[in-house]
């Protein structure tokens, strides 16, 4: 049978190649999709994490996506945070979306954002203090060949490099929060505050305190984030379902059309086989495996593609983190066959049944 | 005529026979016209026996072949195939018949045109799902003379070493039956009477019961037996059962 299926597959090459391309097309668009989605979300919450001390405070409806909110809260808030039990320290802080490389710059106070991060790690220079002065991480210094003295222009504004520090925490640009704050309209307002606690305390009770002190904010745990931002977000997770549906989709349509092709040109192939005594299983087998062959081979250059696109995003655009799970590899490849196999049974069925004398006088 | 017919197969019910047909009847119906292609055929063949149905085109010779070898189904009457009654058993029944009791020949030969020689031999072995080997394929390729072409594709083979691959494939698995349709229609006089020959010697080393449809007489005439068919009915039938019965058969 593997023969026959082989030979089949070599009698129409161009066929077998598109349909192969098709199922790859899909892992790839799986793949590179949720490598970007993930590797961006994962990136920027723990990022953020690693930041924000025990807590994050945000107006009600505000998002974790800090890259959408406005500088709505008062500044003068974290002397009222800092009154509550438990809380050491409140760094206020307001983020703004910068569009040009879609990059989150910070705006801060040097002394409180310290604190509550428990101090960045720099390589050279230090947090900017005021004016137009910005700090920057080791990626986005290398990716935009920027040193410190060099000009950074941000916000139709120059800034002058102040410092590098290591990546992975935080913003790529930190700047003073005065002079965002100025730059965004929004004076003596932030989008969140990061909040630290005091070590002998517990964090649910800070989280209580928080929630009971300031009513009306939301407080979200530094622990919980990551799952926060990956898990509950009903636009990401539409997201992901849509281009995992399209991808089973893509593979599905192809493998359908192929085989109800091949069936068609087949048909006495059909007849031959049954006049030889084979059942109905032995020819939804025959189509099935050619299918699940061309799948798997689909996975495979998928796979690869995927690997080498994935390794052009990250020369290209070094700020886009990629991270593809072995979950998520597991499952495009579960998609890429399964939505083939469940292409090739209407074909399958469609062949098993077919009349034998009808199929062998086929021209 | 009729009766007496009947009188007599029921009494050769009793008997050993490898293929009894009785009152055999088909129809088919294109576009809301009924074409009867088969109007009460009687037949019996004793195993090992070499017949050859023939008629005009269109008789129905084709139709009572494909029913024997359990492709189709009849409209009306009873089909035994080595004491099985396959006229009214199910698609999977007729199926499992067709694999371990029957060898179809074709006209246009209906090899898989992706496959080689060998490949199309161990097709028939891995449906029939009987354990062949290797040996057996180089063997049987031995005796219909392609022992040379193993590694060859139908294209690369000629109407007649098509032929006589059809006829490997057919006897393989070492059918009860053999049933050929108009073996011949395709070839020259040479290679006809290689295979015609072929299915002889065939017949008379394994004793398979070989079941040939022509409508050349001398094509009909390297069989044992002739029947004759005419729209549909079998025109010496009476006389053939006789024939069978007198000749020892039964």
């Amino acid at each position: 049978m593997f023969r026959l299926i082989c030979s089949n597959l070599l009698q129409r090459p161009t066929r077998t190649l598109v349909s192969i391309m098709a199922v790859a097309l899909g892992i790839v668009l799986i793949l590179v999709s949720v490598g970007l989605s993930y590797g961006q979300l994962n990136e920027s919450a723990d990022r953020t994490r690693r930041v924000s001390g025990d807590f994050i405070l945000q107006p009600s409806d505000a998002s974790l996506f800090f890259a959408v909110n406005s500088g709505t809260m008062p500044e003068k808030l974290s002397q009222v945070i800092e009154r509550i039990d438990g809380v050491e320290r409140a760094a206020p802080v307001l983020a703004k979306f910068v569009t040009p490389g879609f990059n989150l710059v910070y705006g801060v106070e040097a002394e409180s954002y310290n604190r509550v991060s428990g101090g960045l790690v720099f390589g050279a220079g230090r947090l900017p203090h005021a004016g137009f002065e910005a700090a920057i991480d080791t990626l986005y210094a290398t990716s935009k060949k920027i040193h410190i003295g060099d000009m950074l222009h941000l916000l139709n504004s120059n800034f002058r490099v102040c410092g590098v520090f290591r990546s992975g925490v935080g913003a790529r640009v930190i700047v003073p929060l005065k002079t965002l704050q100025e730059l965004n309209g929004t004076p003596e307002k932030v989008s969140l505050f990061f909040v630290r606690r005091q070590s002998k305390f517990a964090e649910a009770t800070v989280l209580r305190n928080l929630s009971a002190g300031i009513p009306g904010y939301k407080v979200t745990a530094s622990s919980q984030l990551q799952s926060l931002m990956t898990d509950n977000l009903p636009i990401f997770r539409n997201f992901i379902y849509a281009v995992v549906g399209l991808a089973t989709m893509i593979s599905f349509l192809i493998i359908l059309l192929a085989m109800y092709t091949t069936i068609t040109e087949r048909t006495r192939e059909i007849g031959i086989l049954k006049s030889l005594g084979a059942s109905k299983l032995y020819i939804v087998n025959i189509i099935l495996k050619e299918s699940l062959l061309i799948c798997a081979i689909g996975v495979g250059v998928g796979f690869l593609l995927a690997f080498a696109v994935n390794k052009l995003i990250a020369v290209t655009f070094p700020l886009l983190p990629i991270e593809i799970s072995i979950q998520w590899r597991l499952l495009a490849a579960a998609l890429g066959i399964s939505g083939g196999l469940l292409g090739a049974i209407y074909p399958a069925l469609k062949a098993a049944k077919q009349d034998p004398v009808q199929a062998l006088s086929y021209e | 005529m009729n009766s007496l017919g009947n009188g007599l197969l029921r009494e050769v019910r009793n008997v050993k026979s490898i293929i009894e047909v009785r009152d055999l009847r088909m129809t088919f119906k294109v576009a809301k016209i009924e074409i009867h292609a088969l109007k009460g055929v009687d037949l019996v063949v004793k195993p090992g026996e070499f017949v050859a149905i023939m008629g005009p085109s269109g008789c129905g010779k084709s139709t009572l072949l494909h029913i024997l070898g359990g492709l189709l189904q009849p409209t009306y009457g009873e089909v035994y195939v080595d004491g099985v009654e396959i006229g009214k058993a199910a698609d999977c029944e007729r199926t499992e018949i067709r694999r371990r009791k029957i060898g179809f020949v074709f006209q246009r030969f209906n090899l898989l045109p992706t496959l080689t020689t060998r490949d199309n031999l161990r097709l028939a072995q891995e449906i029939r799902k009987n354990g062949g080997t290797s040996h057996e394929i180089e063997e049987i390729c031995a005796q219909v003379g392609l022992e040379s072409k193993l590694r060859h594709k139908p294209f690369e083979l000629s109407g007649g070493e098509q032929q006589r691959l059809a006829i490997a494939r057919a006897i393989i698995n070492r059918p009860t039956i053999l049933l050929a349709d108009e073996p011949t229609g395709n070839l020259d006089s040479t290679n006809s009477e290689m295979v015609l020959t072929l299915l002889k010697n065939l017949n008379e080393q394994y004793k398979q019961t070989t079941i040939m449809i022509t409508h050349n007489a001398e094509v009909a005439s390297y069989a044992s037996r002739v029947v004759e068919m005419k729209d549909g009915r079998i025109l010496n039938r009476v006389q053939n059962v006789v024939y069978a019965m007198e000749s020892g058969v039964f």
